[in-house]
């Protein structure tokens, strides 16, 4: 890995931001966040990225579906809505493992869906399947 | 005849007395008249013969002398005798020697008959005697003497008979008006008193009994009959009126129950969402109690065993409430599955359950044994998590011996019935509903567990309309039996 990698996460918890922070350092992956705490924000984000065609492209976006102002649903559209963000990895992550708007994520392009693990190791164990993610969007 | 059955009855004896009494007196007085009539002309006869012969024996001198002049007067005597109405005095040859005629009358003397004789015509008496000298018969005297005294006779017994008819219906009306008030007034006021009992329906009148003749008997057996019917009719009144009472207050009673059972079914809605919203709410912050304390065991590593102890505790209590809130959504969730299943195998649903505790049959050494299984309708997931809620209480809950758990299934009343029956410490008849109550044990933390398992049992058993119960003793083990409705294809 040349240069560092970056990760948009669009996450309102602090707690998870830092887990996820923690497992994927554990897991060794050397990465920047770009953190969104709302809804409104992701979707700004989104559409100031499609003017400004300059900024880099995140290598992986991570996406709670449980966001104030907006959900997940709207958030992914948005991104998907602009050429900027059209071919971005993007990982779901809920805190319950059935998701009854999967199938439509999914019509939008989406890599993994993810469930909040219950405790530690697990979330740990989050951090590698993360990073197998990110070398196998590296390598293709 | 039937205008005469309508008349009311004062009429109808009015009439009956009147005729029976004119029909009475009618034959009396005809057969007295006609006895008297016939008397009185066989007497006038016998009479007439006498007069007859006294006249003709006053004649013979002067037929004998052939004095016609004093035989003219002996006949024109007659005169006196207002009824006589001619008299003829003839000679033994027949030809007519004196005669007397009553002015006024056309008749004339003929021919008299050989013999003595008296003859009837319809208006007279005629009477022929012999006029006799010294044994010889030199004429014959006939007297014709009219029926007028009869008629007059027969006219005055005929009066006197009317005027006794008429008398006797006077006495008749008036005698019926007294009949009436002896024996009809109480039949009327009888009448009377039926009429306004029916009319009115108030059994409480009674009918005013002052003989002691068969109407009074008929009044007070109607009075007792009245009596009876008052009682009866009050019983009945007191009936109806309790009955509608009790109508009044069930229909209140069921008012309230529906109320509350509305406000139930409002509150039970209300704690289902308020149960579904902290299971769900309650699971994040949850996650970051549990993961970040053991990130903080982890990073402060083995300090003392005082410190071991705490993390054990917020382990384990973590761990529990996880537990808790994951049983509370997998409770509330049976609710909130679809209505309309698919039918299941329960064959199949039991191998699943069993797989699921595999490690629990196999670490307790329980032997399963299932006979055929039908299928029922339902969710399989539900089915599943019946039986592996059920077999797992006879493994959880198992005496010192290892389990034996039966499962077997039957139709009893139209209905599939399941039995697991195991020889497990048993429960004991006081605790046999709380058992099916979600989160309540019986047991404390030395046996694993949260307390809704039978809960769920249950909500999964009566959603599909169907009921649940244990049969069992302290001690002697506990079967756990359900009944699903059959499938309809089975309803033949």
């Amino acid at each position: 890995m040349s240069n560092k990698i970056s990760i948009l996460l669009m996450e309102d918890n602090p707690g998870d931001v830092q887990l996820l922070r923690l497992a994927l350092s554990t897991a060794g992956v050397d990465c920047e966040f770009i953190v969104i705490s709302d809804g409104a924000q992701a979707i700004q984000f989104a559409n100031q990225c499609a003017e400004d065609s300059g900024r880099i492209v995140p290598d992986l976006a991570i996406l709670d579906m449980d966001l104030p102002k907006h959900d997940g649903l709207a958030i992914l559209e948005a991104l998907r809505g602009s050429a900027h963000f059209a071919a971005l990895p993007v990982v779901i992550l809920t805190s319950s493992p059935t998701l009854r708007e999967l199938p439509k994520l999914q019509s939008l392009g989406i890599t993994r869906h993810l469930t909040k693990p219950p405790d530690l190791d697990a979330f740990m164990a989050l951090g590698v399947v993360i990073k197998e993610i990110l070398e196998a969007n590296r390598r293709s | 005849m039937t205008p005469f059955r309508d008349l009311p009855i004062k009429q109808k004896l009015m009439v009956l007395n009147i005729g029976i009494a004119a029909a009475a007196l009618l034959l009396s007085g005809f057969l007295l008249v006609v006895i008297d009539a016939v008397l009185f002309h066989q007497s006038l006869r016998s009479d007439l013969g006498t007069f007859a012969r006294v006249i003709a024996d006053n004649s013979t001198a002067s037929l004998a002398f052939d004095d016609p002049q004093s035989a003219g007067e002996i006949l024109g005597a007659l005169h006196a005798r207002t009824h006589v109405i001619s008299a003829c005095l003839a000679r033994e040859d027949g030809s007519m020697f004196a005669d007397f005629t009553r002015p006024g009358s056309n008749r004339r003397c003929e021919k008299p008959p050989p013999a003595d004789e008296i003859h009837s015509t319809w208006d007279a008496v005629i009477v022929t005697r012999g006029v006799v000298l010294k044994g010889r018969k030199i004429g014959s005297l006939t007297i014709a003497y009219d029926n007028g005294e009869l008629t007059e006779r027969i006219r005055i017994w005929g009066a006197a008979v009317l005027a006794v008819l008429a008398l006797s219906c006077l006495v008749v009306v008036w005698f019926s008006a007294r009949l009436r008030s002896i024996f009809l007034t109480p039949i009327v006021e009888l009448a009377r008193t039926t009429a306004a009992v029916s009319a009115t329906k108030v059994y409480s009148v009674r009918a005013a009994s002052t003989s002691g003749d068969e109407v009074g008997q008929l009044a007070g057996a109607f009075n007792e009959m009245l009596a009876g019917i008052e009682s009866r009719d009050a019983d009945l009144r007191t009936t109806l009126l309790e009955r509608e009472q009790a109508l009044a207050r069930l229909a209140e009673v069921n008012w309230e129950f529906q109320r509350s059972n509305e406000q139930l079914a409002r509150s039970n809605e209300d704690l289902e969402r308020f149960a579904f919203i902290a299971s769900h709410d309650m699971q994040e912050p949850l996650r970051m109690v549990t993961i970040y304390s053991q990130l903080l065991v982890k990073q402060c590593g083995e300090a003392n065993a005082e410190t071991a102890n705490y993390r054990d505790y917020i382990i384990s209590g973590t761990a529990r409430m996880r537990d808790l809130i994951a049983d509370l959504r997998s409770y509330l969730d049976i609710t909130t599955a679809p209505r309309e299943m698919g039918p299941v195998d329960v064959n199949g649903a039991i191998l699943k359950a069993k797989e699921s505790l595999r490690a629990a049959i196999e670490e307790s050494g329980a032997d399963v044994i299932s006979g055929p299984m039908p299928v029922v309708n339902g969710l399989e997931s539900h089915i599943v998590s019946l039986f592996q809620n059920l077999i797992g209480n006879a493994i959880k809950y198992r005496s010192d011996q290892p389990p034996r758990i039966r499962i077997s299934a039957a139709v009893v009343d139209g209905m599939n019935c399941f039995e697991v029956s195991d020889n497990g410490i048993g429960i004991a008849p006081e605790f046999h509903s709380q058992v099916f109550q979600a989160f309540r044990r019986l047991h404390g933390r030395e046996i694993d567990g949260t307390g809704i398992g039978l809960a769920i049992c249950q909500r999964i058993v009566e959603r599909k309309g169907g009921r649940i119960w244990v049969e069992s003793q302290v001690g002697q083990g506990a079967t756990f039996k359900f009944a699903l409705p059959r499938l309809h294809s089975e309803d033949v």
